[in-house]
Formats: C-alpha cells, structure tokens, sequence
C-alpha cells in the first residue's frame, strides 16, 4: 500500500507511531457488494449512463437530404437494392470468414431455421463468456443475411418536405436561425437547447422540465413546459429534438419486472409501461437481486403544436440503457445497450438472452452476433417515424460499441476490441510487418434510408478513435485517425482509409510517438488532426488518391487544439488550450485561427488565450458551441474551474463570450455575458468537473434568430443581443 | 516504475469500458476506499453507498483523466467529496434538530460534536471505530484522508476549502486525540 502519510510533513515520531498503530488494529469488514469481483461483474452490465459527454454535430442543411428522401421512389430503391443484394453477399461470402453451420450454403435457408440459429449463436457466445478465458481469435461474425428485403417496408406516410423544421432558408415566415452544431450535416442530434425561429426550448435537469419560450420583440415569454417527473426516467442529459411539431425526448428507467424474472409483457401492459412511471433508475445500485431490474431506453412523443395544452402522442421503450440517437428525414434512430449477466442465462428461456423493443423479442433474423467481440452487450436499434408514431425497423448486434458514426447515408458502429490471452500477439490487424498489439477498433456498417436499415460490411482498423470527428465517409471512402499501440507497448498514431467492404487500402502510420489524438477534421480531400502530449502539432494529410494519403506537413504549437472547425476560405478555427511546456499547465482557454489555404504550410494567423478561463463544455461537445461564418460568430461559455488540478485561482467564473474573426483584425471579442450571480453558487458538482467529465448545473448555450443573438442559461435567464451591436435587448429571467 | 507503468496501461484498457481492467484497479484501492468512507462516516450502509457512487462516477468518467498515473489521487478525490456531501446532509439533519449552533466553514458545529452521528446504533467493532469516534466528522474526514486518500496538508487543505496551516493542526491535534483512545 502507498504510504504516503504525511509525505513532506515534519510530525514527530508520535504521530508515525499512531498511524502504525491504527493501521495495524483495522478490522474492518468490507461489504460484498464492493468485492472487486462483484463490482466488475455490476460494471460489466452497466454502461457508462453518465457517459453524456459526446460530440455531435451541426445539422441540416434541407438541400442535402431533400435530394434523398423522395417518399414515392423510396419503395422502388429498396426493391432496386434487393435485386441487387445476392451480389453483394457473394462478395462478403468471399472476404470474410463465414460461419457455414450458420447462414448455410445459398440462400435456401427458411427465415425461422436462420433465426433459431442466430439465437443459438447468441448464446453461446454468451454462454462461453462464463468460463474465464474466451478466446476470440478464430472467431467469425454472423451477421443477418438477405433476408433483410423479405420484411414489410414501413413508408412513412407523405412528408410534406418544405415542412421541415429545419428549411428555415425556404420558409418566408420564420427568419433564418441557428441549429445545433453537429458531426454530419442534416444528421440531427439532441441538445439541451432548441429553437425553431419562434420558440426556445430548454431541458432543465434540475427541475425535470423543458420549458418553452415564445420568442418576441421585447421579450421571451414563457408559453408551456413539460413536466417529466411522472415518468421516473434518467433522462438524457444530452437533451431533447424537436421535429415539427413534434419533440422527442429520451431516457432511461429501470423496471422491477424485468425480462429475467418475467415472461415479458402483455400487449395490454405495453402501453402501460411505455408511457407509466416505470422505476428509479438509480434503484439499480442498491437492488441486491442481480437480474432483478432491466434498463429500458425510453422515447417520447410529445405533441408541442398547442404549447398550453401539451400532450403525450406515444412512448416508446427497448431494452438497454441508452446510448445514442439521431433524428434524420423525420426518423427517430435510436441506439441502445443491453448488456447481459452471463450468469443467469437460461438456453431453454430466450427472454434472458435475447433482447427486447417494447416488450417483444427482436427476430432472430434482425440479430447479428459478432464472435469475434467476445462481448456481452447487445447493441439495440431502432428506427421509429416521428410522423407516424410508429416503428419501421428494429435489429441488434451481439457485439459491443462504445462509439457511433452516421453520416448522410450509413451508421458505423465502432467498438474498441481487446485480444485476449495468447492471442494477443497475432492481431487480427496488421500494419505492414508490425503487428498491433491489442487493441483495435471493429466497425460495423449499416445503410439506412427512411428508417430501413441494412448491415453493408464490417471491418478492423488499428488502435481507438477519440470520437467521431475522427472517422470520416467521403467517396465511397471510410478515412480514420487512431492512437494505437505497437508491440513494445509504444503509443502512436496513425491514419487509415478504408474501402466500401471496410478493408484497409491506405495508410500513414507511426506518427507522433507517445502523443494521442486530441482532435480532428476531415474536409473534403485534406484531414487535419492534432496530437498532443506537451504540445501539439496539427498535421495536414492529402487524402486526394485515398489510397495513398500523402504527409503534407504539421505546425508545431504550445497546448492544444480539443476542436477543429472550418471558417470559411482558407481558414481553420481551433478551439482548446493554451499549456506549459513541461509540465501541461493549462494557462488558459484558446482560439487559434489557422491558415489552411496551403495545407502543406499551416499557419497560425492568430490566437487569443483567455486566462480568466480555463474549462468550456464546448471543449468536449461541439454541440455546446456557436459557430456561424455568416454572422461571423463564435460562442461559448467559458468557466474557471477552481477544482482542475492544475487550477491557482480560487474563484468560480462562468461566462458565455462570443468572438468574431476579421481577417485583417483578427479575432476580436465581442460579448461577455456573465451568468448570474444572484445567489451563492453551491459547488455541488465540483468534484465532478475535477474528475474530467463536465457536469455543471450552469450550462448554456447560443443561438440566433434573425437579428437577434440569444444566450440561454438554463434554468436561469435568456438575454437578447442585437448581432450587429451587441447591444442588450432585453433580459428574460426564468420564474 | 512498473507498478506505474502497469497503471497507466489499465487505466488506458478502462477507458475503453473494459470492465476487467477497471476492476483490477479498483482492487488495488478497494480497501482504502471502504476504510475511509466507513471511519469518516461511520455508517456501513452510507459508506457502502458512497463507494459505489463514486465507482459508478469513476467507471464513467475514467476517459476524462489525462493524467492516468494519478488513477488512485483521482478516484480518492471523488470519494472525498462525496463523503462531504454526505457530511453535509448530517449536519442539515441536524441543524433541523438544534436550535442553536455556530456555523463553521463546514457548517460542523465544533461544540455539538457527537461520536455517534446516526440514527442508527452503530457498534464499535474495532479499536479504530473507537479511536475515531473521538473526532468529529471534519476531523474524521481529514484524517482518513491523509490516512487512506495518502493526500498532504496542501491536497487536503485545497480539496476542502481550508487554510493549509488549520489543516495540518487540526490533523495533529486529531491524531492525539486517536491516540489517547488506542490507549498505550
């Protein structure tokens, strides 16, 4: 045990002798439940739920995705692609390793042998897991065949597309406003704060409310909320979607009647549970039954078009705690992970192993288990229309993810995997003659078009993402950037492209040894990514012959870059940290402006550090960041944390700033809107902000509506600026 | 060197929500985890609670922590703070109770201390319960972490709020106070 006791302090020998002396009279017992062998067994059934940290991006530009959600056409495409897919599937047959007992030779396989053996797969790779070694090399992926084209396409009923909410530059009536700033254009994603050009809408943890403001010349008045203390959920920090008139919002409960204890639900208890109070998510911990409680992931329709009068239009529920979402063409994509306790698995009963979206067993056609994860986590999909209130599609992967991508056209499930044992020195993957050691990251794609989704290939790449900026489709071309570790346990990181069938074709690696990624930005035919361990440099790769991407250069500078952003002609906006040199001592927050009109020479053509400031949420969630070339604005709340670790000052402070860029001026600040210090600030989450992952009771965020700049902090007030002064309209405060 | 190499290396794995990995963690701090929630709070029940929180917290929050050497510093912060929290709702429940008091920076009323702080009857099972029973909770909790946390007077005063200098003579004068308890 590290005896650090009293290290640098000058007691006298009497104090050492008691502390000998109480440390040898402990007889403490320690409770069972914090056994390690239980905690991990508790943690391997639970997922990160406090995980909200992750990045998404900027959404919909209507143009996009209006070309590819043409409703009438949407039958023929998919007829189009199931003629077409015996092709496809040969090609698979041939680049992957596939389980022959499984999907059998040709496709004279009935759908119900092919799902009694997909379920059959599942568990016994569940089943294997309870023995400690399971050897996941040799290991295959069996994955749902052709027979995807058999089931019943749900169209969704006419979507009138110049009523997308997000048309604002079509629409006459509303004026053009800011959306939330997401990883793939007219991908949506939940934030905690919305607007539709006529409303503000903002999810409050701490009363458990969205409030709604009705927005006015002189002043934002409160027009209706939704109360969602009844239904018992954790709901998603990450906030909520407004689709039309509709908003969704999502979260987890638990419920004692689980699926282990319980032959699932009636049809007449469905609609109960779906939109009931369900149990306390955080009961979970203290049950002592294990088994007793499942985690639902759960999704509400409201019906907003009456802002006084707010009411329920459906719920939805899956197995697994929650995971991630997307809102695209009118489509809730709803992620989930279901982890299953290997111990009380039960081959005869398929409730205990197979996983459930409201109340009803997946098919085992809609199951894919990939072998080779040795996992024991289900990933749940669902895709439900909004306009409809119903589901279109349903499927899971036997085989877990930590991460998702989905751009305009394909969700890429990403898992980091660990080979395990002896395996560990034959990666799967291997760079040239250096085999990785360890770890890789599996990927896993889906098609998906108006909510039908269709697994394409899965494939490996070295090392781990940072997040899904990281991982980019161009192309037909799936480019990444990882940290991964050779044989000597050296981290380094490199630069892969991939093709359609996922199978490496191009790569840079062993770059900037013992650094990580700490962000990236892929544009076009150039990526741009920062490493870091003292300082960073931003590396500039040409991605023109994807398969030979070429080195063009990297700019070595002080801290580091935790965003990258293009701003306009020519220019890269970079957001994070300015640090010491030796020891990585946050100074302040930075902006840097880099020259990119020459990726092979990067420049930094300005920079201002804050050192009043050394946190922003915006640092770890894009979605928390304001950032329009038009209007020239770059927002965000900037704090100071006295808690960091590396923290001098002893003063909280949290304010939303905005910059603007002029090209000969540089940045130049243009509003400091303090949050309100009208009561003493109880640090109740300090502790949290200092173990890494920001939890602030004073978040806040930007938007713009027309004319007007509107800074939300939640729970607390909206202030409105005009954009081109900055002068302060007016100032609502929440009652 | 090895043992912080290895560190690094799980930590790493834990950020990846390997649970395995996690937990071998975990059992190289498990103890002093429980001890310390257990003497400051003194209620098994609590303490137990406020272990798997922060485990909870830890487990999600692990892909945070730059600095993966410092796993032990990291995860003993948390639990710190949660036993303050903890100590706070004590002293609310008891400021409910009596009527008069002086506040401290901690709200611990340093004249109204009680060995017992719970509800429940909590049984001394050891000289160590014993000994800290003499010590309020403030005291407890400086104690135990300097103790089982391994934090110095400048950690302990940073992570509370507190001079450093009411520190280190609140933590001697504790640890006499032990002392005379343990007898000897």
């Amino acid at each position: 045990m590290d005896n650090r006791i009293g290290k640098n302090e000058n007691f006298d020998n009497n104090i050492e002798d008691t502390l000998k002396l109480l440390r040898s009279k402990e007889r403490v017992e320690i409770p069972k439940s914090l056994l390690p062998e239980n905690i991990e067994e508790k943690l391997k059934s639970v997922e990160g739920t406090k995980d909200y940290r992750k990045r998404k991006k900027r959404i919909t530009s209507a143009a996009v995705w209006k070309k590819g959600l043409i409703a009438a056409a949407a039958l023929l495409v998919i007829a189009a692609a199931a003629v077409k897919a015996p092709d496809t599937v040969k090609d698979f047959k041939a680049s992957y390793a596939i389980n022959k007992a499984v999907t059998g030779q040709g496709s004279s396989i009935s759908d119900r042998e092919e799902a009694k053996a997909r379920y059959k797969a599942a568990y016994k790779m569940l089943a294997s897991q309870r023995e400690e070694s399971y050897d996941t090399d040799n290991k295959t992926f069996i994955f749902e065949n052709e027979a995807n084209e058999d089931f019943a396409v749900k169209k969704s009923k006419a979507e009138d597309e110049s009523m997308s909410v997000n048309a604002s530059e079509e629409s006459s009536d509303t004026e053009k406003y800011s959306d939330t700033n997401v990883r793939t254009e007219g991908v949506s994603e939940s934030d905690i704060v919305k607007t539709d050009g006529r409303y503000i809408y903002e999810y409050s943890s701490d009363s458990e409310h969205i409030n709604i403001y009705e927005v006015l010349e002189n002043e934002t008045k409160p027009a209706g909320d939704i109360n969602l203390n009844p239904y018992n959920m954790y709901v998603n920090p990450e906030g909520f979607y407004i689709y039309n008139d509709v908003l969704v919002v999502l979260g987890s409960s638990t419920s004692r009647g689980g699926t282990t204890s319980k032959k699932g639900y009636s049809d007449n208890e469905i609609e109960a549970v779906a939109e009931g109070e369900m149990d306390d998510y955080y009961e979970y911990w203290n049950s002592e039954e294990n088994g007793a409680r499942e985690y639902y992931t759960r999704a509400l329709l409201f019906d907003i078009s009456d802002k006084e009068n707010i009411t329920l239009i459906h719920g939805f529920f899956q197995d697994g705690s929650y995971a991630d979402s997307r809102v695209v063409g009118g489509v809730l994509y709803l992620f989930s992970r279901r982890g299953i306790d290997v111990n009380y698995i039960d081959e005869e009963n398929t409730e205990t192993y197979i996983p459930k979206i409201q109340g009803k067993l997946l098919e085992g056609t809609k199951l894919a288990v990939a072998e080779d994860s040795g996992s024991n986590a289900y990933q749940v999909i669902s895709s439900i229309s909004l306009n409809d209130a119903e589901y279109i599609d349903k499927l899971s992967v036997l085989g877990g993810n930590e991460k998702l991508y989905v751009s305009d056209s394909h969700i890429y499930l990403l898992d980091t995997v660990h080979r395990r044992g002896d395996t560990a020195n034959q990666a799967r993957y291997i760079l040239d003659d250096v085999a990785v050691n360890e770890t890789e990251t599996s990927i896993i794609s889906y098609s998906y078009k108006d909510g039908v989704m269709k697994r394409e290939a899965k494939g490996n790449a070295a090392g781990c993402l940072l997040n899904d900026y990281c991982i980019d489709e161009y192309n037909g071309y799936l480019r990444l950037v990882s940290t991964y570790y050779n044989n000597e346990y050296e981290r380094l990181n490199g630069l892969f492209v991939l093709n359609k069938d996922l199978k490496q074709v191009g790569c840079i690696k062993n770059l900037a040894r013992k650094e990580s990624i700490y962000s990236a930005r892929f544009m076009g035919n150039t990526a741009y990514f920062v490493t870091y361990l003292n300082h960073d440099p931003l590396f500039a790769v040409d991605l023109s012959n994807p398969e030979k991407p070429k080195m063009l250069g990297y700019l070595k500078i002080p801290g580091f870059s935790s965003y990258l952003h293009p701003y306009g002609e020519g220019l890269l906006l970079g957001i994070g940290k300015e640090t010491t040199e030796k020891e990585s001592r946050t100074i302040g927050l930075k902006l840097s402006m880099f020259d990119i009109s020459d990726p092979a020479n990067v420049k930094e053509v300005d920079k201002v550090i804050l050192k009043k400031y050394n946190t922003a949420e915006a640092l770890d969630n894009p979605k928390a960041l304001l950032v329009d070339m038009e209007k020239n604005l770059i927002g965000m709340q900037m704090e100071y944390n006295p808690w960091l670790w590396d923290a001098e000052e002893e003063n909280e402070r949290s304010d939303y700033v905005v910059y603007s860029y002029d090209k000969n001026k540089g940045f130049e600040r243009k509003l400091t809107a303090a949050w309100p210090e009208d009561e003493k600030y109880e640090s109740e989450a300090s502790y949290e902000q200092d173990s890494g992952y920001y939890y602030s009771l004073r978040q806040s965020r930007g938007l713009y509506i027309g004319d007007t700049l509107y800074v939300v902090n939640v729970g607390k007030n909206i202030s409105a600026f005009d954009i081109a002064s900055f002068r302060l309209k007016y100032v609502t405060n929440a009652e | 060197m090895e043992e912080r190499e290895n560190m690094e290396r799980l930590v790493s794995l834990a950020k990846k929500k390997d649970a395995h990995a996690f937990s071998l963690l975990y059992e190289m701090v498990y103890e002093d985890l429980y001890k310390m929630a257990y003497y400051t709070l003194k209620n098994v029940h609590d303490a137990e609670d406020v272990v798997s929180d922060t485990v909870l917290d830890a487990y999600a929050g692990i892909e945070k922590l730059k600095d993966e050497a410092a796993f032990r510093g990291w995860i003993f912060k948390i639990l710190s703070n949660k036993c303050r929290k903890k100590i706070r709702e004590y002293v609310s429940d008891r400021k409910n109770l009596y009527a008069d008091y002086k506040e401290t920076q901690l709200g611990i009323d340093e004249r109204i201390f009680e060995p017992k702080n719970n509800t429940e009857d909590v049984v001394e099972r050891d000289e160590v319960e014993y000994a800290f029973s003499a010590l309020n909770e403030e005291e407890r909790l400086i104690v135990t972490m300097a103790v089982y946390g391994g934090y110095d007077s400048k950690e302990i005063a940073e992570i509370l709020h507190k001079n450093r200098n009411t520190v280190r003579s609140k933590y001697k004068r504790s640890l006499e106070k032990m002392q005379k308890r343990l007898g000897r």
